[in-house]
């Protein structure tokens, strides 16, 4: 067992625990939002992490035996604790400045097209840059283009908004029997494809969907067929045959009818178990299914009203106080936690 | 080598030991590989008909990258004396003495130099433009920001750069630095970082007198630049 201490709250956790996981189960615990952002990990899926560097934490103390702090920021989803390490999230104004980098990063070739992708609402790129960015965008070039492609009759592929997290890739790579897509090119040339577009084509394809954190991977059977905040999320399972599929998923309504089907997320935004093609794309009437009654959506978003005012009013003070004097406040501990806000 | 571990580590100083193969190129009368015992003054480096030769066609020094391209280029006073005033010497401590601030680093031994009539902007957008062809794209600080310093160098040295885009290249180079999971995002901003630091005047002349730009001679050919 290794003792972390992170944003000032000690929890022990067994070795080989990464800081992240150690923040998610602080969270879980005590209910406090000391959680680092993630855009590429994906607990169920592995080796993913470490590509966005949007979970970077600074790391101040490495360990009990050895106290030095960690030069630079680490990966919390891809760093094991040690022993008495204490780490600094959002506690941290130089790390969130850093983060705030990074997420300007991501947006800088994003286009940013929010009002019309199917992923507005629910999108953990919305989520990151409202909690995480900063306001305007400092870029003042042509951003990347590509044209949206159609991969097979199911998926949709938007380059323009991916954020090359390969999370897509590794399910290609663990959950369906044929790898058909991957990177192609490299630096900021590269690109998610199959190769020469061919379809996506097996049964577990459609979950490339469910950890595309953007836009980029939508569904084509529910395209443009409402905003996500319109429609009612609905816990629901059923037999299914096919090897590997828990039958588990979340139905979206819209009045009688089923829109979309989608695996159940978890707090963290992470489907809990994936889900068939046969179960997402052609079971879309209500009596396929067993109901189990309405899906609790915890993971913070759009389709929670309200909690971005919280969020907004504590940026702006941080802002507005670094704006007028140049200083950068540490709001102190736990000031980034929407729970401590009072309203 | 042939006379054994010891005797390879009793040349040098400190500990900067044994000899070091180090590629001189740029304006110098002999570029090429020359096998140095750590501890040369960079000056005797510089000039000596040992090694360089001295400056081409008998002009001045302007600057050294020291040690490949990643590492920080200094401009000619600081190279040749640290900021103490002592000489510098072609060890790793020499070179890194004043770190990033005044000083450099021995690196790869990659030797760089640099005459008076250089453009060290445009010397950095070659640079930044490698760096974004280096870049594999794994992570996002690398993946956009090596390609977004390669975009604003490139309206520097074509004229269209306004006078804040030099802070805004600084705080890119900043956000790279040490954010990235390999050290190649390091190596792209550091270049970056200081020849804003020890040449700012030169990207000031950029924006406030564009003209100034096609005056310049350049060592490193850029011919299709404009359409590049
Ligand atoms: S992927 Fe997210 S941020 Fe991008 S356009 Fe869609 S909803 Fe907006
Ligand atoms: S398409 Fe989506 S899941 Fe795949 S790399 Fe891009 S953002 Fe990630
Ligand atoms: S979530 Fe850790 S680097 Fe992307």
């Amino acid at each position: 067992m290794a003792k972390v201490t992170i944003d000032d709250i000690t929890i022990e956790v067994p070795d080989g625990t990464t800081i992240l996981q150690a923040a998610r189960m602080i969270d879980e615990k005590y209910g406090t939002h000391t959680a680092p952002p993630t855009m590429c990990y994906y607990s169920k899926l592995k080796t993913t992490g470490g590509y966005c560097r949007t979970c970077i934490v600074s790391v101040t103390q490495g360990s009990e035996k050895d106290p030095r702090p960690m030069p630079k920021p680490v990966a919390s989803c891809r760093t094991n604790v040690m022993d008495g390490m204490v780490v600094k999230n959002n506690t941290s104004p130089e790390l969130l400045e850093a983060r705030a980098g990074v997420v300007e990063f991501l947006l800088i070739n994003h286009p940013l097209d929010c009002p019309v992708c199917d992923q507005a609402g629910e999108c953990h790129l919305q989520d990151l840059s409202y909690e995480n960015g900063d306001e305007g965008s400092r870029f003042q070039f042509p951003k990347r283009v590509y044209e949206p492609i159609d991969i097979g009759d199911k998926v949709k592929l938007n380059m323009n908004r991916c954020i090359m997290c390969y999370r897509c890739v590794k399910v290609c790579d663990q959950i369906t029997d044929n790898r058909v897509h991957g990177m192609l090119y490299r630096g900021a040339d590269s690109e998610i494809s199959t190769y020469i577009e061919k379809a996506i084509d097996n049964d577990f394809s459609g979950n490339v969907i469910d950890v595309c954190p953007v836009g980029a991977l939508t569904d084509r059977t529910f395209r443009f067929k409402s905003r996500v905040w319109f429609t009612k999320p609905v816990d629901a399972h059923r037999n299914c045959e096919t090897e590997g599929c828990t039958g588990k998923v979340r139905l979206w309504f819209k009045g009688d009818d089923v829109l979309r089907v989608t695996s159940r997320k978890d707090q963290w935004g992470e489907a809990e178990s994936f889900i068939c093609n046969t179960c997402r794309f052609e079971k879309k009437n209500a009596n396929d299914w067993v109901m189990e009654g309405p899906s609790k959506i915890s993971h913070h978003s759009v389709i929670n009203q309200n909690h971005y005012e919280l969020q907004q009013i504590k940026l702006g003070i941080k802002r507005q106080i670094k704006h007028l004097t140049g200083v950068k406040i540490d709001l102190g501990e736990g000031a980034l936690n929407p729970n401590n806000i009072q309203k | 080598m042939n006379e054994g571990g010891e005797a390879f580590s009793k040349i040098g100083v400190g500990k900067s030991t044994g000899t070091k193969l180090i590629s001189a190129s740029g304006h110098i009368n002999k570029p090429g590989v020359y096998e140095i015992e750590l501890g040369v003054p960079v000056e005797e480096f510089i000039y000596s008909d040992a090694y360089c030769g001295g400056i081409r066609n008998g002009k001045k020094l302007k600057a050294v990258v020291a040690g490949g391209s990643s590492v920080p280029i200094l401009p000619a006073e600081l190279i040749l004396k640290t900021a103490k005033g002592e000489p510098r010497l072609m060890t790793y401590e020499s070179l890194s003495d004043g770190g990033f601030a005044t000083g450099t680093m021995l690196g790869s031994g990659g030797f760089i130099v640099m005459d008076e009539d250089t453009s060290i902007v445009k010397n950095l957008f070659t640079f930044a433009r490698f760096y974004r062809h280096e870049s594999c794209g794994q992570c996002s600080p690398c993946r956009e920001g090596t390609s977004w310093m390669e975009m604003i160098l490139r309206n520097f040295i074509t004229g269209k750069a306004k006078m804040s885009d030099i802070d805004l290249l600084w705080d890119v180079q900043s956000k790279i630095d040490g954010k990235t999971i390999c050290p190649l995002g390091d190596a792209a901003s550091w270049p970056v970082a200081a020849a804003i630091r020890h040449f700012r005047h030169e990207f000031e002349e950029y924006v406030n007198n564009p003209q100034s730009i096609k005056e310049v001679k350049h060592y490193f050919r850029l011919n299709n630049l404009q359409e590049a």
